[in-house]
């Protein structure tokens, strides 16, 4: 009886502080969001209540549809390419191979370079007068794929995200860190059976660092529907909206004294992610009763 | 059997070389285009500059006045840090090691703020600044960096903590700790990769992070070292080889920064461990 | 322990350490009570051409004010963070007390905040005599001036002249029709006529597309809205000028950088754009450069030499409770916008204005600002460009229709329908 009600004090005081900065930095923002988000309102002007009507006008909107596509897109592509291959990674300088704690901070520059120097790289590599991607195409002899990457109405897309997935530091991070945890007595006993390390690895590390897997996919598609500037400095989303995102869209629309639209753009992307979120967790139990 | 584990070896070296290369490639970019000329930069952007131009990185750091914002940076990225570290921390804990009715409610709502476009928040997030009467301060800075990335850290650090074995709880209560007593003798240095990972991603955020930075404030004594690399952009052009030499001289902290967090993880391997 | 203990104690020390500085950073703020300080954020700070000038006139006034009043510039060049800021300011009814905005077509949307003060009762006929004829025309709403118009911008042809000799053609032609042929020449040689861009705003296809919709469909084009078959027309002919440019024109948002290389003859821009090309221009680029109006298209309504030309920057000011400050602020925009002032920032700068003002024999003139001015004194009319003229979404959605319209995916009908489309919402 003791113990709960001192639990209850601590408990309280110590999510106090959580809870009172989401209030005031989340719940009160998503509350605005969400009324904007049945209004029609320029931002300026007085508002006028519009109900469901800003909503409906986006389902029958190709951008709108485009966007929730290459979210979609982008969402999945960072689950099933980067994440695995950040495990890779993160296994591989796990083994402490010569040098591999340079590794770990080189594989992480990218994540600290601003977005704007990274992108302006990547919009040069692609570029059709001289970027490196087609001179290499051409050293290598296929002058015939040579293309103008990030204005065509195909490989515009592609090429936004791609280039991304293989910037594995942030997700090798948290496995890394996860991994560092594993006990060594496990290993010791498994080297004297007689394994080796990759199936060490296989059999040890990946079930005992599951949860944190299940962390990073969730990001990971957290992620994917939250790009924005990369996409707004590569392309601003084009051509002819063919690479837009949600929050892209959002964006132009704030500008575009749309703020009712803009709103509930908020409010899909919202509920969007919390659906995912809901999936991945389900998904990973699901896995965790099987064994 | 040796071939095999010459072959692994082989394998595991050219993966972490590509990668390598892949990702040092930006960083080397980046350096060598900082010491260009804008028609060099963009007339052609892959050859080394001929001669290098040194002076950006004096004009980067006299004109647009790093030093100073460079100060105010680094006091409002370690309050953020320090500050968010510990708030997710204390409702990691209680949302990790113990089981109550609202426990899993309050969780997945504090999460799904992951996922709010915080870019999209101006508007209430000016009006909130304003009504505490934080405007122009770096305070509001600091709080604000500490809430936007509260539910990731909470999250990050959350499933560390749920990865610590009941036994080693039942043996410190056994000891006589209490809530507190467990909480900073026990979970917290347990779960210390957890906090450090999650401090990492914080600080880098907090670092770069520019919107806010300049919504909330007006005066260049609170203003941080992302409005300093602004300094080039305007209206019409924008001087990149400069902006490239600021952007070289902010993430020299963030690096560092970065090598001391991960230093402390791998301290932590070689205390021995926990997890099973 | 000790250790762990330290891992609590330093960020309660650092939290209590910030909130002290910032407490003594909010006191450090308030100045004296008698002196009124104004408040300007502004992106002509930093880089910007007109840097230098406008930090000496601002602090000019605060010396000749001392005590009484004082303009505080808050420097943000970077615009679109500029924009974000003024607008959230405007929304949450704290415009700032002086702020300056690019487009006239944003500009009805903040006269419409009820945020901004009335200026009607300071523009008296003496200080509106000092601006050109039709200045304030995008200045007011409901009959009441909001904004005062500062900056102007005329956008003409820039064309390399070396490379047109190159190319066999001399001076730049009158007609579209001459001009493709002079084109195809310029092709022929190896060179790419003309600059032309999809990505950011597509500023410079932009005024290509303004040159031809009024060219085609003349002065009063935009009276009709988009319905007019010119916005169609000149579609069509601007696909076919994507024929004449580089091979990265699709998704290129950098405005200059092809023609300061000398790997465009051709491009459309401002007075800002000058002095680039003496700074940055390769090969003595700006000894090339010549001025012309753009052609007149072949039975089309427009006429010869038309310009188009557009307020670049407006001034507005915040609503203010006191009466004495909104006082203040006029008295400085009076000064700020005084011919002699204007004068010397557009010297400094050449950046063109709307306030005029007598040049001097002993004035030195920058070439191609001369030129340009005089191309606009010369033209029959003056028209904005197209995004000017129609709604913001309008002219945030050109650039999407325009790739759309030149990888063939719109037709020119879809491509006005496009455009039409961002409006409805």
């Amino acid at each position: 009886m003791q113990r709960t009600t001192h639990f209850r004090t601590g408990a309280i005081l110590f999510l106090l502080p959580a809870l009172l900065l989401f209030a005031a930095f989340f719940l009160y923002p998503v509350g605005y969001v969400v009324i904007v988000s049945l209004m029609k309102w320029d931002g300026m002007s007085s508002p006028g209540f519009v109900g469901l009507r800003n909503y409906s006008a986006l389902f029958h909107d190709e951008v709108f549809r485009t966007s929730i596509r290459n979210n979609l897109i982008w969402a999945c592509a960072e689950a099933m390419i980067q994440v695995p291959l950040a495990i890779l990674v993160a296994l591989l300088l796990a083994r402490k191979p010569k040098g591999w704690k340079l590794l770990r901070t080189i594989y992480f520059f990218p994540h600290v370079i601003s977005g704007i120097a990274i992108t302006m790289m990547w919009g040069a590599i692609y570029n059709n007068e001289r970027g490196l991607l087609n001179s290499f195409l051409r050293l290598i002899g296929l002058s015939e794929w040579e293309h103008n990457w990030l204005g065509g109405l195909g490989s515009a897309f592609p090429s936004v995200l791609v280039y991304g997935l293989l910037y594995i530091g942030y997700f090798m991070v948290i496995i890394l860190a996860d991994i560092s945890s594993v006990s060594q007595s496990y290993y010791e006993a498994a080297s004297i059976d007689g394994a080796t390390r990759t199936q060490q690895d296989w059999h040890i590390t990946l079930p005992l660092i599951k949860g944190t897997v299940a962390t990073c996919v969730t990001l990971a598609m957290v992620n994917g529907l939250r790009q924005f500037e990369q996409v707004l400095l590569l392309t601003g989303g084009g051509p002819a909206n063919s690479t837009s995102v949600l929050v892209l869209y959002l964006y132009k629309e704030l500008q575009n004294f749309h703020y009712g639209t803009a709103n509930a753009l908020g409010t899909v992307l919202i509920v969007l992610g919390g659906l995912v979120i809901l999936t991945v967790r389900r998904l990973f139990n699901a896995a965790k009763s099987d064994m | 059997m040796k071939l095999n584990a010459l072959l692994e070896k082989l394998l595991s070296r050219t993966i972490l070389s590509l990668f390598l290369v892949y990702t040092l490639f930006p960083m080397l970019w980046l350096v060598m285009a900082s010491l260009k000329t804008n028609v060099e930069l963009l007339g052609d952007p892959f050859r080394f500059p001929s001669p290098p131009q040194f002076g950006n990185y004096v004009n980067a750091f006299k004109s647009a006045h790093l030093a100073s914002l460079f100060s105010n940076s680094i006091l409002i990225s370690f309050s953020a840090t320090a500050l968010n570290a510990l708030v997710a921390s204390m409702a990691a804990y209680v949302l990790s090691r113990y089981k109550f009715k609202l426990g899993p409610v309050i969780f997945s709502t504090l999460i799904t703020g992951i996922l709010v476009p915080v870019s999209a928040l101006m508007v209430p997030y000016f009006t909130l600044i304003r009504t505490l009467g934080l405007y122009d301060t770096k305070l509001a800075l600091i709080l604000t960096y500490t809430a936007i990335s509260l539910p990731l850290s909470v999250f990050i650090i959350k499933g560390f903590m749920d990865s610590i074995p009941g036994e080693l709880e039942e043996a410190a209560l056994l000891d006589g700790c209490d809530f507190y007593q467990k909480f900073f003798r026990v979970i917290v240095p347990i779960s210390r990769t957890g906090i450090v990972t999650a401090a990492t991603f914080q600080f880098l955020s907090s670092w770069n992070e520019f919107l806010y930075a300049m919504l909330l404030t007006s005066s260049e004594q609170v203003r941080t070292l992302q409005m300093g690399i602004r300094y080039f952009a305007s209206q019409f052009t924008t001087d990149f080889t400069s902006m490239f030499a600021a952007i070289v001289i902010s993430i020299i902290p963030s690096v560092a920064m970065y090598s001391v967090f991960q230093n402390q993880i791998i301290s932590g391997l070689t205390q021995g461990s926990v997890k099973g | 322990m000790n250790k762990r203990r330290l891992l609590l104690t330093l960020p309660a020390i650092l939290l209590i350490l910030s909130i002290l500085l910032s407490a003594c950073g909010e006191n450090a703020n308030s100045g004296e009570a008698s002196e009124i300080e104004i408040k300007f954020p502004s992106i002509w700070v930093a880089k910007d051409s007109k840097a230098a000038t406008f930090a000496q006139i601002v602090k000019d006034f605060n010396e000749q004010n001392q005590g009484k009043i004082k303009v505080v510039v808050e420097e943000i060049p970077d615009y679109a963070a500029y924009e974000d800021k003024i607008r959230t300011n405007i929304t949450t009814g704290t415009a700032p007390d002086i702020f300056s905005f690019d487009n006239p077509a944003d500009g009805e949307f903040y006269y419409k905040s009820g945020n901004l003060a009335d200026l009607t009762p300071y523009l008296d006929e003496q200080w509106k005599s000092t601006f050109l004829d039709h200045a304030f025309d995008n200045a007011a709403f409901d009959g009441k001036v909001y904004s005062i118009p500062f900056e102007f911008g005329v956008t003409p042809v820039l064309y390399n002249t070396k490379l047109f000799k190159q190319a066999g053609i001399a001076g730049f032609p009158k007609t579209y029709g001459e001009l493709f042929a002079a084109f195809d020449k310029l092709k022929a040689a190896g060179i790419a006529p003309a600059t032309q861009m999809t990505g950011g705003d597509g500023w410079v296809s932009m005024l290509w597309y303004s040159q031809l919709v009024s060219a085609i469909g003349g002065p009063d084009v935009y009276k009709h809205g988009l319905d007019d078959p010119a916005f169609v027309q000149a579609a069509e002919v601007l696909k076919k000028l994507f024929d004449y440019t580089t091979g990265d024109a699709v998704g290129l948002d950098n405005a200059g950088s092809h023609f300061l290389n000398q790997q465009t003859a051709v491009l459309l821009n401002g007075p800002w754009f000058i002095g680039r090309i003496k700074k940055e221009g390769i090969d003595h680029l700006y000894d090339s450069v010549e001025v012309a109006p753009a052609p007149v298209y072949e039975g089309g309504k427009g006429q010869p030499g038309q310009y188009i030309g557009f307020t670049q920057a407006s001034l507005a000011v915040g609503k203010q409770k006191d009466k004495k400050k909104e006082e203040a602020i006029v008295k400085f925009l009076k000064y700020l916008t005084s011919p002699d002032n204007v004068k010397k920032i557009s010297l400094d700068s050449g950046a063109l204005f709307v306030i005029k003002y007598e040049v001097t024999k002993d004035d030195t003139v920058e070439r191609l600002q001369t030129e340009m001015k005089k191309g606009m004194e010369a033209a029959p009319y003056i028209i904005p460009h197209f995004r000017a003229s129609v709604s913001p979404a309008v002219g945030a959605e050109f650039p999407q229709a325009l790739s759309g319209l030149v990888l063939g995916k719109y037709t020119p009908e879809q491509f006005v329908e496009q455009l039409k489309q961002a409006d409805s919402k």
